[in-house]
């Protein structure tokens, strides 16, 4: 047995080597290059993104549009599990493979359906046009209203997935103990399943923000080249632009919002459960 | 009989499946119809679409190439996972969970922090756009699902097992072989065909890398729905997304993926 | 390894041993012994020690001081795998994925026998235990007492120098541990196998061994045959263990054969201790008979029982026993419990006089720990 730990602990050893290699280092040089101009050590590309206007106003749509489809998302989200978790053990299971099936679908496919769906002669726009004739409809792609849509459609089976783990954790004796103790089904559902299920709510909320705020090919492909996330200026900068150092910088940006607001997110989550 | 507060629960769901579900059903009419794809509503049957599919090299080559980098960056991947979790559950790493938090990093970091920092990391050997770029590429950010997963299950695995297996006089690689894997492989399993999956449909790493001769399926898609729009894509995406299908339910009948869905 | 050649010497030797937990002994100096062919139980409360002296035969653990000989070899710092003993464990520890065939075949596969051979062990001891209709069963498809006897098959089959049992039977429900304890029992006399059996439950310790080691706080109290450890306890705690469960404190040894507790003279079986010295009395709860009952009883009076008055505090029924809460003065400074074998009615009223007798063999002496 001692011996064998000897055998994990190269294992694991190795398993970090190859991930300092390939992941710390990578981090690490693209870090360092963000940092220095001609050779020197400069803050140039981080004072640029927060001066220039251009920047500065997608890294406000990049973090309005996350924290707008965060909320959506939860809600619709939400209601979801909460109607699964209602239905009978079999039924669960069919409703929960259907509304996670999207997980298990190329991203690239879905967004393709929704450029069909949002455009000019899409099906949403010929239903609004039915709905009121004469006008022309609204052009829905290539809007930050498309960009919404498509990562709720995004998020959507991560955020269910974990509420409706949460909601699952909810012990019925509670719920029935309440009921017996005459409070109403509304009031139970506030007092008693719902603070019950925040653990699930944090943790949607984490990772819905972390998918949106970072989100690359959702506005690539429904935002057209006018409604851009961070991301696709730090793509920009590198593939257009050629300018490494301030795609970089623009990158480490993003990362460092992501951090900052999940540890935010991990803030209340704890006080929350203290309270 | 239904309240009439859940026949409006029942119809809300109605539109939530619907919106969930609307853009593979778009998809699969597009494919079969006539005019241009941006089109609605459709005005001709034809398969004309399915009959160029099969004929377009360029798409089943990207096919191809996405299937061998997800083949070899899911062992890659597979590996890292075992031998991380071994270390993590098993071994003597210090400060573990930093370590742990560490293999988890990949899920964090945005993807496009990861992409450029590969492109800088790869540059400096001139080695972007090359296969092995991305295979490497893709073993790092798909290994945590089969991290977690492989931890999970050593964490609940029978330390006693082992013991047995050493007393009876196992060796470490015997028992390794004979008692450890074939213990960890049905999670391992459920772990490695998500993160091939990943593989399979990575755009934003994969596209700081790519080069002309290494078009990954989903950049292809992306060229055949954006740039030189091109209609084949349409029952290509209907036939992904019905194998899709066909594929989930078959996991779900054999392997009960809602059980293991928590990522 | 062929039975016949193992000499007749010490099989496992500890000497010494010391094992720290967190840097506090857990173990301290241990000394054991154990002849070729003995069943020997580590017995004794959670927390003894007992697990961690099996663990450290087995290799599972090493000790960080002292040395552990087996068949003369110092096998102190040798992995499990290299020291060829057998181990039944608690939870089975069978192998999930293979069937019992493949679990009783591990051990002979992984000492890379020929295949004949394998299939000749395996199915041997397959037999020897009653499995062979179950040989291509998987684990979870058996009974609890069965997945138990398969993992004895598979420690049996790779004919170890010693077996060791860790707390075999506390998984199982009564009936099938008294079963299995007969198993076990018939099978080391069969194959007269050097065995080291740990247990918290005196029961399997006295019906199995050879030897009884109990040990309290990593520490053996008492080293000795069945037989000795129940009739001469050789300290309170042992006593205490095997049934002496009634205290009488400061109590004074008159002679080797009599104590007086606060006046009360009562006879004594077993002591060490020198006249004259203050100390603690340990009695059973039965070899107590009331006055006038004796022919009903069947206890036979002799030299060494004697006769004395308590006052009864309570009286209640047990089965088929009758269970009386007592005290010998008054005062009610020494109570204690007996337990008559037989239904005594009426029940004795309670503050009433009873005479007693006592047998002297079931009532011991210590000094005051």
């Amino acid at each position: 047995m001692i011996k064998n730990k000897k055998y994990y602990t190269i294992a694991g050893w190795l398993a970090a080597l190859y991930f300092i290699l390939l992941f710390l280092v990578p981090l690490l040089r693209m870090f360092t290059l963000s940092f220095f101009s001609e050779g020197k050590i400069s803050f140039e590309y981080y004072t640029t993104i927060f001066t220039s206007p251009v920047y500065l106003r997608v890294l406000y749509r990049t973090l309005y549009v996350s924290f707008l489809v965060t909320g959506i998302g939860l809600v619709i989200g939400y209601a979801i599990s909460y109607f699964i978790s209602q239905k009978s053990e079999k039924q669960q299971k069919k409703w929960l493979i259907l509304v996670l099936s999207p997980m298990f679908m190329s991203l690239t496919i879905r967004l393709f359906g929704w450029m069909m769906l949002l455009g000019q002669e899409g099906l949403i726009n010929r239903v609004f046009s039915w709905l009121s004739p004469g006008k022309d409809g609204i052009p829905l792609l290539f809007s930050y209203t498309a960009v919404a849509i498509g990562i709720v459609h995004y998020c959507l089976p991560f955020i269910i997935l974990n509420i409706y783990a949460s909601l699952k954790r909810v012990d019925n004796a509670l719920i029935e103990a309440s009921l017996m103790l005459g409070e109403s089904k509304v009031k139970t559902f506030w007092k008693v399943i719902f603070p019950l299920s925040l653990p699930g709510i944090f943790a949607a909320a984490s990772i819905s923000f972390a998918l949106s705020a970072s989100t690359f090919l959702v506005p690539l492909m429904l935002g057209g080249p006018n409604n851009l996330f961070v991301s696709n200026l730090a793509y920009n900068a590198i593939v257009n632009m050629g300018d490494y150092p301030q795609g970089a910088a623009l990158s480490i940006v993003l990362l460092f919002i992501v951090v900052i607001v999940l540890s935010i997110i991990s803030f209340f989550e704890r006080r929350s459960r203290i309270a | 009989m239904l309240s009439k507060k859940s026949k409006l629960f029942y119809v809300v769901m109605c539109f939530a499946i619907f919106f969930i579900l609307s853009p593979f059903l778009i998809t699969v009419i597009a494919s079969v119809a006539g005019s241009n794809m941006f089109h609605f509503p459709p005005e001709q049957f034809t398969l004309m679409n399915y009959k160029n599919l099969f004929q377009d090299e360029q798409l089943w080559q990207s096919v191809w190439l996405s299937f061998c980098i997800g083949v070899t960056a899911t062992l890659l991947a597979v590996t890292i996972g075992i031998t991380a979790a071994m270390g993590i559950v098993k071994g003597q790493l210090p400060m573990k969970n930093v370590i742990e938090s560490f293999f988890m990093g990949p899920l964090i970091v945005p993807l496009v922090t990861v992409g450029i920092s590969f492109l800088v990391f790869f540059s400096t050997f001139q080695a972007e756009g090359t296969i092995w770029s991305i295979i490497l590429a893709h073993s790092v950010i798909i290994s945590p699902y089969v991290t977690r997963i492989a931890c999970a299950n050593l964490r609940q695995s029978n330390e006693m097992l082992e013991e047995a297996a050493m007393m009876l006089g196992a060796g470490f690689w015997y028992m390794f072989r004979t008692v450890l894997i074939p213990s960890m492989l049905p999670s391992v399993i459920s772990g490695a065909v998500l993160s091939f999956l990943v593989s399979m449909d990575e755009y934003t790493v994969t596209v700081f890398l790519a080069q002309v001769n290494t078009v990954t399926l989903p950049i292809r898609i992306y060229q055949y729905t954006t740039i030189d729009i091109n209609p084949t894509i349409t029952a290509f995406s209907a036939m992904i997304i019905l194998l899709s299908f066909i594929g989930l339910i078959v996991l779900e009948k054999v392997f009960k993926i809602h059980k293991y869905m928590d990522f | 390894m062929d039975r016949s050649d193992i000499q007749m010497s010490s099989t496992i030797s500890l000497k010494g041993v010391k094992k720290l937990f967190e840097r506090h002994a857990v173990i301290e100096d241990l000394n054991l012994q154990l002849k070729d062919g003995e069943f020997l139980s580590l017995l004794g409360p959670s927390g003894a020690g007992k697990t961690t002296i099996l663990r450290m035969i087995a290799g599972l653990e090493y000790p960080d001081g002292g040395e552990i000989r087996i068949k003369s070899r110092d096998v102190s710092t040798v992995p499990p795998n290299k020291r060829n003993l057998g181990m039944v464990f608690q939870q089975y520890a069978l192998f999930p994925h293979m069937t019992v065939w493949e679990n009783v075949a591990y051990g002979l596969k992984a000492r890379k026998l020929k295949k004949e051979m394998i299939k000749e062990k395996a199915n041997k001891y397959l037999a020897l235990t009653g499995l062979s209709e179950l040989a291509s069963r998987k684990p979870r498809e058996l009974s609890g007492g069965q997945q138990q006897r398969v993992s004895l098959a598979r420690a049996l089959a790779i004919e170890p120098l010693v077996m060791l049992f860790d707390e075999p039977l506390s998984n199982l429900d009564a009936r099938l541990k008294d079963q299995m304890l007969q198993e076990i029992h018939q099978l080391h006399q069969k194959l007269k196998f050097t065995a080291v059996y740990v247990t918290h439950d005196q029961n399997e310790a006295l019906f199995l061994s050879d030897k009884i080691a109990v040990l309290n706080g990593g520490k053996i109290e008492q080293f000795d045959r069945p037989e000795m450890i129940l009739s001469q306890p050789a300290t309170a705690f042992v006593a205490d263990f095997f049934g002496y469960t009634n205290t009488f404190a400061s109590a004074i040894l008159k002679d080797e054969h009599m104590v007086s507790i606060s006046g009360v003279e009562l006879p004594v079986g077993y002591t060490t201790e020198t006249p004259g010295s203050s100390g603690i009395v340990k009695m059973r709860e039965n070899g107590v008979n009331i006055v006038g009952n004796e022919e009903a009883s069947g206890l036979e009076p002799s030299k060494a029982e004697k006769s004395i008055e308590a006052y009864v505090i309570e009286a209640r029924y047990l089965g088929s026993e009758t269970k009386l809460l007592l005290r010998l003065d008054q005062e009610g400074e020494h109570s204690f419990s007996v337990k008559i074998p037989q239904i005594i009615r009426p029940l004795p009223e309670i503050h009433s006089k009873i005479n007693l007798l006592i047998n002297a063999d079931y009532v011991t002496f210590y000094l005051e720990e």
